[in-house]
């Protein structure tokens, strides 16, 4: 069962999946590059960082710094055979 | 003590296709499908795990709920920040080629991490983080 | 294929009220516990249950939530319905009595359930729901 949206709901959803992916890449790769992220998603690399910045609180450079953060300090205080943080 | 993790539990959207995922392609025993006015509760788990298990609940739409919270939880499976589980494997490379052809989300390959474990994560079909790593 | 349920997510909003909970009063081993800065990530698990264990997070510090999601986050923690997890143990009185008199905040005496289970339920510090059934 589905909860009953509207068009545009579905719609705002599926952008966030978008989104959602180009924030994976980003945890998984050293560069950043917005324009790249942003043509991908056929967006300007302005409007890309407004939309990133809307759903995850952050700019695309100010998460990635954040969460490289938290990684390395979890990672690096993490005794061996311990698993990675999500 | 005996006390034991008994049950976690995973949002989904869609439980057949979650069902998919966890039966078919992780290859998890379905333990129970509980349906109530059209939402389902299924409870899957490892055959070789027969005390612990994943339920699968529709977070969304469970009663208690107000519109904000919702959508907020929506949202937030929509861009992969709610919720996540970690899985573990002795055969990483097998276990990864088999997500990978059930067109899974993949996350993040194979990778040897810097204090000595490998893994891989990929996204089940509601958005959820799932990390498997390798036992060695 | 083998894969198992290595560790789930439990979020919290104060770590030596955490500890104080699946420390003291569940008996779980803390298997590691990270700090950063006002942060800090807890993973616990039952002595007896090596492989598998729940990693307490500050989810609402997390980076990649928006303030009105934390701030939705932290009411849904409040009114308990944000998370919860469900154990299980063969004396359910023994442990019943024992959070109890820990002054465990108890939100269903041990019952016997229209579903053929016995349990119980608690709330930890943040609000988390807590299941514990009987194992028969």
């Amino acid at each position: 069962m589905c909860l009953s949206l509207t068009v545009a709901a579905r719609q705002h959803l599926r952008e966030l999946v978008l989104l959602r992916r180009v924030r994976d890449r980003i945890d998984r790769e050293e560069s950043l590059d917005v324009e790249a992220l942003a043509r991908g998603l056929g967006l300007t690399a302005g409007d890309f960082a407004r939309r990133f910045r809307l759903a995850y609180g952050q700019s695309p450079h100010g998460y990635q710094r954040a969460a490289r953060a938290v990684r390395a300090v979890r990672n690096r205080e993490a005794p061996a055979g311990t698993p990675k943080v999500a | 003590m005996d006390l034991t993790i008994h049950q976690t539990f995973l949002p989904h959207l869609d439980h057949e296709a979650s069902l998919d995922f966890y039966r078919d392609t992780l290859g998890f025993e379905v333990r129970n499908d509980v349906e109530y006015n059209g939402l389902h509760w299924l409870t899957v788990g490892p055959a070789g795990q027969p005390d612990t298990s994943i339920v699968l609940t529709p977070a969304a739409a469970m009663p208690g709920l107000d519109e904000e919270e919702r959508r907020t939880i929506t949202e937030m499976m929509a861009k992969g920040t709610y919720a996540a589980v970690n899985l573990a494997t002795k055969d990483l490379d097998g276990a990864f080629e088999r997500v990978q052809a059930g067109d899974a989300e993949v996350v993040q390959e194979p990778t040897e991490q810097p204090y000595g474990i490998r893994d891989c994560a990929f996204r089940d079909p509601a958005g959820n983080l799932v990390r498997i790593q390798e036992l060695r | 294929m083998d894969v198992t349920i290595h560790s789930s997510f439990l979020p919290h909003n104060d770590p030596e009220a955490a500890l104080g909970f699946y420390r003291d009063l569940l008996g779980f081993e803390v298997r590691m516990n990270v700090k950063y800065g006002e942060m800090s990530w807890i993973t616990v698990g039952p002595p007896n249950q090596p492989d598998t264990a729940i990693v307490l997070t500050p989810v609402a510090a997390t980076p990649g939530l928006t303030d009105d999601e934390r701030r939705t986050i932290n009411e849904m923690m409040a009114k308990g319905t944000y998370a919860g997890v469900n154990l299980a143990t063969k004396d359910l009185d023994a442990l019943f009595a024992k959070l109890q008199a820990g002054n465990a905040e108890v939100v269903q005496e041990p019952v016997e359930q229209p579903y053929g289970v016995r349990d119980c339920s608690f709330r930890d510090p943040a609000g988390n729901l807590l299941r514990i059934q009987e194992l028969r």
